[in-house]
């Protein structure tokens, strides 16, 4: 196992002439630079393009949405602060107008 | 030249006096001039709700339940919600004629005072001052509510601005979770 796995392995020099062989293989034209995608159609592209904006726009839609939750509970809690004040600034009132005058004097 | 300095001096009084005139038909008042106080303030609560605010949240609020169609009428009808709430560690903080300037307000057209209290006593401290004004609109509905409780090392303000029935305050309160009956005390 260990020899095979040795003779595997071992350095072994490349031909003479490769150099020679894969140059004129690129000005023979043949080969073509590998790109990603360049071999996708079309119709295909569009689908990407589409999907690339349709998750935009729905994460942008769902940030949106998520602003506006925070704004409505923001503003509820201001709302109920409001009129709690109001509630209790009322129940003050009421408390000193209902009182007797003389338990007013002080 | 006596007519035209008359003339001039009119315009002048004429475009002072159309700010006021404003303000004061839809029931909202100047509460900046609270501003130095809540400088000396301890504690404080403010809270400051437009028209646009109101409207753009009001469908989140209300959730369908007892109530719900009462609270939807107050939001519909709420054009601003301004609260002030001051306490001072110095009874000496501020005096009357640091509110002066907001109750000289309510001296202008549609408001009424319903509600009014107000004692003075033998110190300098020893004062005390309630009041509750609606505002009616020229068409006849009301279109704000200005409360104040002022006493030495506290102040409250309240100005709801909108046309809206005041007794379905409560609903709306019912609606936030305060349990009391917000409105009762002035049905």
């Amino acid at each position: 196992m260990d020899r095979e796995l040795h003779d595997a392995l071992q350095r072994k020099e490349a031909p003479d002439d490769l150099a020679e062989r894969v140059l004129a293989r690129i000005n023979s034209g043949k080969t073509q630079p590998a790109r990603a995608g360049s071999g996708a159609s079309p119709v295909l592209r569009w689908l990407a393009a589409a999907a690339v904006i349709a998750v935009a726009v729905g994460g942008a839609e769902r940030y949106y949405t998520q602003q506006q939750a925070a704004e409505t509970t923001r503003v509820k809690e201001e709302l109920r602060v409001a009129l709690q004040i109001t509630n209790d600034t009322l129940a003050r009132v009421q408390d000193k107008i209902s009182q007797p005058a003389g338990a007013r004097d002080r | 030249m006596k007519a035209t300095l008359r003339a001039t001096f009119a315009i002048a009084v004429f475009t002072l006096l159309i700010p006021v005139a404003a303000s004061a038909q839809d029931g909202k008042l100047n509460l900046s001039f609270l501003d130095r106080l809540a400088e000396r303030a301890t504690e404080k609560q403010e809270v400051t709700l437009d028209e646009q605010m109101l409207r753009t949240v009001a469908p989140g609020i209300v959730k369908p339940g007892p109530g719900a169609d009462a609270a939807k009428q107050v939001l519909s009808g709420l054009k601003g919600v301004y609260v002030r709430n001051y306490e001072f560690d110095n009874d000496k903080a501020y005096s009357m004629d640091d509110i002066a300037a907001i109750r000289k307000q309510l001296s202008a057209p549609g408001w009424m005072k319903i509600v009014s209290n107000e004692e003075k006593g033998k110190g300098p401290n020893d004062w005390e001052l309630q009041e509750i004004y609606f505002f009616k609109q020229q068409d006849g509905k009301s279109g704000g509510l200005f409360i104040i409780n002022a006493e030495p090392g506290e102040l409250s303000v309240v100005n709801i601005v909108g046309t809206f029935d005041f007794s379905n305050l409560a609903a709306l309160g019912g609606v936030l979770g305060i349990p009391n009956n917000i409105g009762n005390s002035v049905r």
